[in-house]
């Protein structure tokens, strides 16, 4: 691990070193600024932290950590701190293992150009020039992580070490951090990858882009080429799909569950959340080339051979003129084509939650008038992550979850709404979508003894 | 003051000496040897989960300052950083208290183990530890007594200590299964 550490050092100070530079470039934006040693420094009077972003990186193992009580947090996630300044910029900055397997994998979870950044891309450098040899790790390894095959340990610790050289607290406070990079975001140019991340200021709106974003996003993606004029009657014709997202709660049995504390066998409640994230279609026009008939043409200069009889266009003088031929008429079309986006989960979070009529019932309405002094043991139960699924079924294009809970030992009686949060990746073409969905309810019943004389 | 040399004398010195450079040379791997023997990794890991069960929402630097001694030092920091935020929002909210007297750890069979060369040759193992807890000791969420934890443990080829890496989820354990080692 000193190894480890020793590369990760030396890639800090390639880094510190760059980061300057990049000052000097006015790459940063203001109310950061670069330390002596490489640090960043935070203007915590400008920039608010924001909610961290973590993403599931593609290809690369990543690990979860079994907490007690039936949790886990996820050891292998890309993290980026977020941080938001008053005119609307979002400031990004990864944290140091997604930085590094940025940099080496060349992965890039933003699909917006950002209004300056300091590479975190610096990293591949020194990985090239063999900085990670010591872990047998050769640059031309280094280039291509996903081809690696150390064992589990391996990526593990590398990923400990790497997120461990600064605590999240750390950058927390907002004074000072050792950054691996730092990408920024003016106003109206979030990437959708930060999804809700990025805070619009009302009173500064964003100027409108000068041309359509999404025949720009078309272009750029090499899904468009630029229309031969009067072509394509209707244009471009963009049109993005964006099914609805699709949520399936299901209370299982019993059919009328009773609180747990009233139950010698603690029966609980058996849930299922199904979320299905349908994909994005996108499509538009397109202007090809298609060849035709071939018909009787002027060539010149002697090379066309004459034009044969029967050719369209064909008279009979062209026959034996070497300057006229038969060449193949050619003319531009409109197509429709189409693309296909996943759109996959981010992250999810399902809840049981005890409705507040509920919750006024027990603590201030009819059943605390007949049970003087009744409260509320747990409104909240968090179901994903928190309470051990018996079915977690992740589709392995991370478009569909399936979750079952059984025996949730729900201690309330009243009425329970299924809380559905979370945030899809987006496409290039969407942004990232919440997931929201708290139509389900479900009651919890509670037996009452009246005495009748 | 005069010494007379004879040959009973250089021959007893001399294996003095030899008495004395052999345990030199030999104690630290005799020490080595019994404190191995007094540490397996079935124990570290049943001592771990105690441990890691056994909370006081009001005092997370106690909780962190027992599992310390247990673990590596990458895997404390992963502790320190990551996993001990996420239980401290379960175990605040909830109020929630266990004592070590509470929990019972015992380790069931190993799930899988290996070894590592990079950065260094390791060993490593993945101990699958029942847990059970007294009722009043069950965790928020916890819809019974009785859970079971994988403990990730390593400890360096050439001797020392086998020490906490971190605990894994049943999908973590398939892919050390699959892509490191042996069950």
């Amino acid at each position: 691990m000193k190894r480890l550490l020793l590369a990760i050092s030396v890639i800090t100070v390639i880094l510190g070193v760059h980061s300057r530079a990049a000052l000097a470039q006015g790459n940063l934006p203001p109310g950061v600024t670069v330390g002596a040693n490489g640090s960043y420094q935070l203007d915590p009077s400008q920039w608010a932290p924001g909610e961290p972003v973590f993403v599931q990186p593609e290809g690369l193992p990543s690990f979860e950590a079994q907490l007690p009580g039936g949790g886990a947090v996820c050891a292998g996630c890309y993290v980026f701190n977020t941080y938001s300044g008053p005119d609307g910029e979002t400031i990004v900055v990864p944290n140091t293992y997604t930085a590094v397997m940025m940099a080496v994998t060349g992965d890039n979870p933003f699909n917006t150009q950002p209004d300056g950044y300091v590479l975190s891309g610096l990293l591949q450098v020194p990985a090239v020039l063999g900085v990670f040899e010591s872990m047998g790790i050769t640059p031309e390894q280094m280039i291509d992580p996903s081809q690696w095959n150390p064992d589990p340990l391996f990526w593990l610790n590398l990923n400990i070490q790497l997120n461990g050289l600064f605590g999240a607290d750390q950058i927390d406070e907002g004074t000072l951090f050792l950054a691996t990079g730092i990408f920024s975001f003016n106003a109206g140019n979030c990437p959708p990858a930060l999804g809700s991340v990025c805070v619009f200021p009302a009173q500064n709106p964003s100027p409108a882009p000068q041309g359509d974003p999404f025949e720009d996003i078309c272009l750029a993606l090499g899904d468009c080429k630029p229309l031969q004029p009067d072509v394509c009657t209707d244009g471009r014709d963009l049109r993005i799909e964006a099914p609805a997202l699709q949520y399936q709660v299901e209370q299982i049995a019993p059919e009328n569950p009773v609180v747990a504390g009233q139950d010698p066998s603690a029966r609980g409640v058996d849930l299922r959340v199904r979320v299905t994230l349908p994909p994005v279609v996108v499509s538009y026009n397109n202007t090809i080339r298609q060849g035709g008939d071939r018909v009787c043409a002027w060539v010149g200069g002697g090379q066309g051979g004459g034009c044969p009889a029967g050719t369209k266009g064909f008279e009979p003088w062209m026959a034996t003129d070497p300057d006229w031929g038969a060449v193949t008429e050619e003319h531009w079309i409109c197509v429709r084509e189409s693309k296909t986006y996943r759109d996959t989960i981010s992250f999810l979070t399902v809840q049981a939650r005890l409705t507040d009529e509920s919750i006024a019932w027990i603590t201030s309405g009819d059943l605390q008038q007949r049970y003087p002094g009744a409260k509320v043991y747990q409104a909240v139960w968090s179901l994903w992550p928190g309470f051990p699924p018996t079915i977690n079924q992740m589709t392995p294009d991370r478009t569909q979850h399936l979750l079952q809970w059984e025996r949730v030992p729900l201690r309330d009686p009243g009425q329970y709404r299924v809380v559905i949060s979370g945030q899809s990746s987006g496409t290039p073409y969407t942004a990232p979508r919440q997931l929201r969905h708290a139509d389900f309810v479900f009651d919890v019943a509670l037996f009452e003894a009246a005495l009748i004389k | 003051m005069t010494i007379t040399l004879n040959r009973r004398l250089l021959i007893g010195l001399a294996a003095v000496a030899a008495l004395i450079l052999g345990a030199l040379t030999l104690a630290p791997g005799w020490l080595k040897a019994s404190s191995a023997a007094q540490t397996t990794p079935e124990q570290v890991a049943a001592d771990f989960a105690r441990a890691y069960y056994a909370v006081d929402y009001r005092d997370q630097p106690a909780w962190l300052g027992r599992l310390q001694p247990m673990m590596t030092e990458a895997g404390f920091v992963l502790l320190k950083t990551q996993m001990a935020p996420a239980v401290w929002k379960t175990v605040e909210p909830a109020r929630f208290t266990s004592t070590p007297d509470q929990v019972s750890a015992e380790a069931l069979d190993v799930a899988a183990q290996g070894e590592s060369q990079m950065p260094a040759p390791h060993a490593w193992q993945i101990q699958r530890v029942q847990v059970t807890l007294a009722p009043a000791a069950r965790w928020p969420g916890m819809t019974t007594e009785a859970s079971q934890l994988n403990v990730l443990l390593e400890r360096p080829l050439d001797g020392g200590e086998w020490k906490v890496v971190t605990t894994l989820s049943d999908t973590s354990v398939e892919l050390f299964k699959q892509r490191g080692g042996s069950q």
